[in-house]
C-alpha cells in the first residue's frame, strides 16, 4: 500500500456528517471612495503614490527615480533609453523594477499581478525599487471582490504586493526592507 | 483500570519557572505580545463584517474536514495538471527522507527554507544537516533562532523572546557584523546582505504553506520579508511543505482567509507578499509534500478534530494570559500556546499532559480564534480526560473533594472561614501552600464580610 492510500483510507475511515459549504458574500459598500481609501492605505503601509492624470507622464515619472542600471520593464510597456525588457545576467543586482497591477485592493493597498506574461517572476522581489502602475478604474475594495474577479484566470503565478518588505522579528521593531524590495512606488493612472 | 503516569506533570511550571524569574523580562514579553493582541483588535474592529468572515472561515475548515479525502484527491489531480509533483509522507520520517531524495536526484547540498512549522514539527533542519546538506532558514526570526541554535518560540514571531542587545551581540559572535549593535534596522539590512548570498549559492528552496486549494492545485505562502518569494523564483527546485488540514476547497474562499490572517497575526490589513504558485517556471521543478503525522488519527477525535481548522495565526498565544507571562519554551513543543497544548497531548500524553493545565481557561484564545476554535471548551475537556487517565489520590483530587464539602455545608463553610484568621501567617505563606509561591496571602480580617454587612445594617 502507498503512503497516499494508506492516508486516504484512514481519513476514509469513519465519516463525519457532511456540512455544506457557505453561501460566499462580498462585502460591498458604496461608502467608500475607493481611490482615497486606496491611497491612503498605500502610504501607511509604507509605499509612496503618484497620481498620473494621464498616461503619458509616467516616463517623466521613471526617469526621476534616477535608476543606477536601465530600469527593467516586466511588462514591455515602454520602450526607453533609460529602460530594458530583457532578463538581465545579474538578477539581483536591479536597481528600479516596473510592472502593472490588475487590481488594486482599498482595503489593504494591496496590488494583484498575474505574472504570467513578465519577462521574470523573481526580479518583482530582488529589485531595491518597485514600480508598480494601477489604473484607477480597477480599484476594488476588498479581497473577496478579487478573488471572486479572479476566481477562474489561468495563471502560472500570481501575487498580491502591499508595501515594500518589511519585517519587524527585531523587538517588533517596524523595519521597511527585508528580504524583497525596499521601496514601493504605486503609480495611479 | 490501569492509570496512566504523566510524566510531565510540572514540566510547563518547571520550564516556565526560569522565564518568570526574572521580573522586568516577563513584563517586556508581556507587554510585547499584549501590544500585537492591541493591534489585532484595531484590525479586526476597522472592518464592519469581521464576525461575518470569523463563521464562514469556521464553515468553509469545517466542511473541508468532512470531505478532506476528496479535497486532497482533487488537489492532486489538478496539480499535477499544472506540473507540480505531488508526495504524500505519513510522518515526519518519511517527509523529511523524501525532501532528501528531491535535493540528492539533483546533487543539491544548499538549501534556503522559508519559515514553516510544518518543517520544525519535522525537525527537518537536523535531519538534512545531518546529511551534510546546508538549509538556511531566511525569515529574519527563524534566522536568528537558527543561528542560536534555538527552536522558534512563537509561529509568528520566532524570535519575540529575544531583545535586540543579543541579536545583536549573536550577529557579531557569527560574524555577520563587525560591530555590536542594537539598531533593528542596521541589523535587518546585515541580514538582508547576508542572506542575499545564500539565495544566490542555493539551487533549492522550502517554504510552507498557508493555503492549498483544491480546485486549482495552487498553494498560497504568505510572507512580510519576501523570503520565500526570494527563494522560489531563483532555484532549480522549489519544495512546498505542508499539512492535509491547509486544503480549501476553492479560489473564491481565499477571499475569507486572506482577510483573517494577517489582521489576526500581526494586526495588518494583509501579508506584504500574498503569492500563489500554481506551476513551475520553465526549467525548474516543483514539489508538493502532503503530511500526515497524526492528522488522520485527529480528524476521527471527536474532542479534538476542530483543532484541524487551526491557519496558525497565533493570534491565541497573542492573547494568553499564560504564554505571555511564560514564555513560547515553557510548552516544551513546537506550537506552544493554547492551540499548542491541545495539539500535543494528542501527539505524546505522557509527554505533553500537562499543557491543558497551563491555562486560566478565561477564553481569550476562543474569542480571537480566527476560524473559531473552541480552544478553552476543547482545553477543559483534556482537562477531563487526563485527570481520569491519572487516577485518583492527588493533591490536586483530595483538595478539590475538602474545596466542595466546606463549599456545600453553611456551618462548616461559616466555621473554616471563621478559623482562618487564626491560622499563623507562616503556615498560609508556607512552601506548602503553592499559591503563595510569588505572592503573599493578604492579611485576613478579623470580621467576615457577612457580620460586616449585618452590623452594617443595624446601623
Amino acid at each position: 500500500m502507498t503512503s497516499k492510500e494508506y492516508i486516504l483510507n484512514k481519513i476514509d475511515k469513519k465519516s463525519r456528517e457532511e456540512v455544506s459549504l457557505p453561501q460566499m458574500k462580498l462585502f460591498e459598500d458604496n461608502q467608500y471612495n475607493l481611490l482615497k481609501t486606496f491611497t491612503n492605505e498605500c502610504i501607511s503601509i509604507g509605499a509612496s503614490v503618484v497620481d498620473v492624470k494621464a498616461g503619458n507622464h509616467i516616463p517623466n515619472v521613471l526617469k526621476t527615480l534616477n535608476s543606477k542600471v536601465p530600469i527593467v520593464d516586466l511588462v514591455n510597456k515602454f520602450d526607453l533609453d533609460f529602460s530594458t525588457n530583457e532578463v538581465v545576467d545579474d538578477l539581483y543586482g536591479q536597481d528600479v523594477v516596473f510592472a502593472e497591477g490588475e487590481y488594486g485592493i482599498a482595503e489593504n493597498g494591496g496590488i494583484w499581478l498575474d505574472t504570467t506574461k513578465m519577462i521574470h517572476r523573481g526580479l518583482l522581489f530582488s529589485c531595491e525599487r518597485l514600480v508598480l502602475l494601477i489604473n484607477r478604474k480597477n480599484i476594488i475594495l476588498n479581497m473577496n471582490i478579487l478573488y471572486d474577479r479572479i476566481g477562474s484566470y489561468d495563471y502560472d503565478f500570481g501575487v498580491l504586493i502591499a508595501g515594500p518588505s518589511k519585517t519587524a522579528d527585531i523587538e517588533q521593531s517596524l523595519v521597511i526592507g527585508a528580504q524583497g524590495a525596499k521601496e514601493l512606488i504605486v503609480i495611479i493612472e | 483500570m490501569k492509570y496512566l503516569k504523566i510524566l510531565s506533570m510540572g514540566n510547563h511550571a518547571k520550564h516556565a519557572e526560569k522565564f518568570v524569574n526574572n521580573d522586568s523580562r516577563t513584563d517586556w514579553h508581556d507587554e510585547s505580545l499584549w501590544y500585537v493582541r492591541n493591534k489585532r483588535d484595531k484590525a479586526a474592529h476597522a472592518i464592519d463584517e469581521w464576525e461575518e468572515l470569523r463563521e464562514l472561515a469556521s464553515q468553509i475548515k469545517t466542511h473541508t474536514l468532512t470531505k478532506l479525502s476528496d479535497y486532497l484527491r482533487e488537489f492532486e489531480a489538478n496539480a499535477t495538471k499544472n506540473g507540480v509533483v505531488v508526495h504524500w509522507a505519513k510522518d515526519a520520517k518519511e517527509h523529511n527522507e523524501i525532501v532528501l531524495k528531491i535535493l540528492q536526484a539533483k546533487n543539491i547540498d544548499r538549501v534556503v527554507k522559508s519559515k514553516s512549522m510544518l518543517t520544525e514539527e519535522c525537525h527537518l533542519n537536523q535531519f538534512l544537516e545531518s546529511k551534510n546538506i546546508e538549509i538556511v532558514d531566511t525569515d529574519l526570526g527563524e534566522w536568528i533562532v537558527q543561528l542560536k541554535n534555538q527552536p522558534p518560540s512563537h509561529i509568528v514571531m520566532p524570535a519575540i523572546h529575544l531583545k535586540k542587545e543579543e541579536i545583536g551581540q549573536l550577529f557579531k559572535e557569527k560574524n555577520i557584523t563587525d560591530i555590536e549593535s542594537d539598531d533593528p534596522e542596521f541589523l535587518t539590512l546585515a541580514s538582508r546582505v547576508f542572506l542575499r548570498k545564500k539565495f544566490q549559492l542555493s539551487k533549492a528552496a522550502i517554504t510552507g504553506v498557508n493555503f492549498a486549494i483544491a480546485e486549482t492545485g495552487e498553494v498560497v505562502v504568505c510572507t512580510n520579508e519576501g523570503n520565500a518569494d526570494m527563494g522560489v523564483h531563483f532555484s532549480e527546485v522549489s519544495i512546498h511543505c505542508m499539512g492535509l488540514e491547509k486544503i480549501i476547497p476553492k479560489r473564491k474562499h481565499l477571499g475569507v482567509f486572506t482577510r483573517l490572517l494577517a489582521r489576526s497575526a500581526t494586526g495588518q490589513n494583509i501579508t506584504v507578499y500574498t503569492s500563489h504558485h500554481r506551476r513551475p517556471e520553465k526549467g525548474q521543478e516543483k514539489h508538493v509534500i502532503l503530511l500526515d503525522n497524526g492528522r488522520s488519527e485527529r480528524i476521527h477525535d471527536d474532542d479534538f478534530w476542530t483543532a484541524l481548522k487551526c491557519i496558525r495565526c497565533g493570534a491565541c498565544m497573542n492573547t494568553c494570559p499564560i504564554y505571555r507571562r511564560s514564555g513560547g519554551y515553557s510548552y516544551d513543543y513546537t506550537i506552544p500556546g493554547p492551540i499548542g497544548s491541545i495539539l500535543a497531548p494528542s501527539v505524546d500524553l505522557e509527554a505533553h499532559g500537562d499543557l491543558p493545565f497551563a491555562s486560566t481557561l478565561c477564553g481569550s484564545c476562543t474569542d480571537v480564534c480566527p476560524v473559531k476554535i473552541d480552544l478553552h471548551e476543547q482545553l477543559f475537556r483534556w482537562r477531563q480526560i487526563i485527570s481520569k487517565k491519572q487516577g485518583a489520590n492527588t493533591l490536586r483530587e483530595l483538595t478539590n473533594k475538602a474545596t466542595s464539602l466546606v463549599l456545600f455545608n453553611r456551618n462548616l463553610y461559616n466555621l473554616s472561614t471563621g478559623l482562618m484568621k487564626y491560622v499563623p501567617s507562616f503556615i498560609l505563606n508556607s512552601k506548602l501552600n503553592k499559591w503563595s509561591k510569588g505572592r503573599k496571602t493578604p492579611k485576613i480580617s478579623n470580621t467576615s464580610f457577612k457580620s460586616w454587612l449585618k452590623n452594617k445594617n443595624k446601623l
